[in-house]
């Protein structure tokens, strides 16, 4: 009987392991492509920029072609509604975004930087010596069975810089 | 000899997780390299507008060398391979579409154990998505 129990523990034990292995790989992944989808939603809204502006040496995103390409591809690579609601994938909560667009509009480069950017939402630093858009998602909690473990809060960065 | 009994089924039924745990640490491996490809692929076809014949050549080749088990006919590559330019605002016609698919044959280990058929476990790990294109209009 006493092996019986052990192996019947065993067993449950390994099904467990099995079961958050699978979750934190899948988890992880995910993560990984929300980097690369917050990377393209920056690298996009970089490439719209005030033509006028640019023709006098500046660069001057324009913000509302930006927002619409970053709106755009999150909606695609995040299978997402119009008011960026997860319809099917990987995500369940609303997803959530934050755009710096940091050029020549309020700064002057290079001279009166670099300039130290605070991310809001994750409190990373970093220094900025060019004109550069910042996207943060936020996509909010992984998918996890375990009922004793959860993640509420899944959030990746990326920074498209302008070199002259 | 109950004893002994109990203690072989348990070993052979923990030797199935034991194995699990190899197949997903290499399907994990093999996904993870998958979007590596796929995203490196994405960034050349961004810079050149559209993905190249050289492009879906090289992604077929890194997929290949992956996924050992795989043959070229089974990998979905459905891209735009016709030229997308850099335009002054956001234009969906101008993007560049790309849906790449490869099955992962052996999902769970010790499947014929379970009599699940080696058709029920295979997935098709599918990424799909678009990039804007930074290839200058002539």
């Amino acid at each position: 009987m006493k092996s019986f129990i052990v192996s019947i523990a065993l067993i449950l034990l390994f099904n467990i392991y099995t079961v958050f292995q699978i979750d934190s790989d899948t988890y992880r992944r995910q993560l990984e492509r929300l980097k690369f989808v917050a990377e393209e939603c920056a690298d996009s809204a970089a490439l719209y920029y005030d033509l006028e502006a640019y023709s006098q040496g500046k660069i001057i995103y324009n913000q509302d072609e930006g927002i619409k390409a970053i709106e755009y591809m999150l909606k695609t690579h995040l299978k997402l509604d119009d008011s960026l609601k997860p319809v099917s994938g990987y995500w369940q909560d609303q997803i959530q975004y934050d755009v710096y667009f940091i050029d020549e509009k309020n700064y002057t480069f290079p001279y009166e930087f670099p300039y130290e950017f605070i991310d809001a939402r994750t409190g990373y630093k970093m220094y900025i010596f060019e004109p550069t858009v910042i996207v943060t998602i936020e996509a909010g909690r992984g998918r996890m069975r375990l009922p004793f473990l959860s993640i509420n809060s899944s959030i990746r960065s990326s920074a498209y810089e302008y070199l002259n | 000899m109950k004893e002994f009994m109990v203690i072989l089924a348990a070993i052979l039924l923990l030797m199935l997780f034991a194995t699990q745990y190899t197949l997903q640490q290499v399907n994990d491996y093999r996904i993870g390299q998958l979007q590596l490809y796929v995203n490196v692929a994405k960034e050349k076809a961004k810079i050149s507008g559209r993905f190249t014949a050289d492009i879906v050549t090289e992604l077929k080749n890194n997929i290949l060398s992956t996924f050992k088990d795989v043959e070229e006919d089974e990998i979905i590559i459905d891209v735009t391979m016709t030229p997308k330019y850099r335009t002054v605002d956001f234009d969906e016609r101008e993007l560049i579409h790309y849906k790449i698919g490869v099955p992962i044959k052996n999902v769970i280990a010790g499947a014929s154990f379970f009599g699940i058929s080696d058709n029920e476990n295979k997935a098709y790990y599918i990424l799909e998505g678009a990039t804007t294109s930074e290839l200058i209009a002539p």
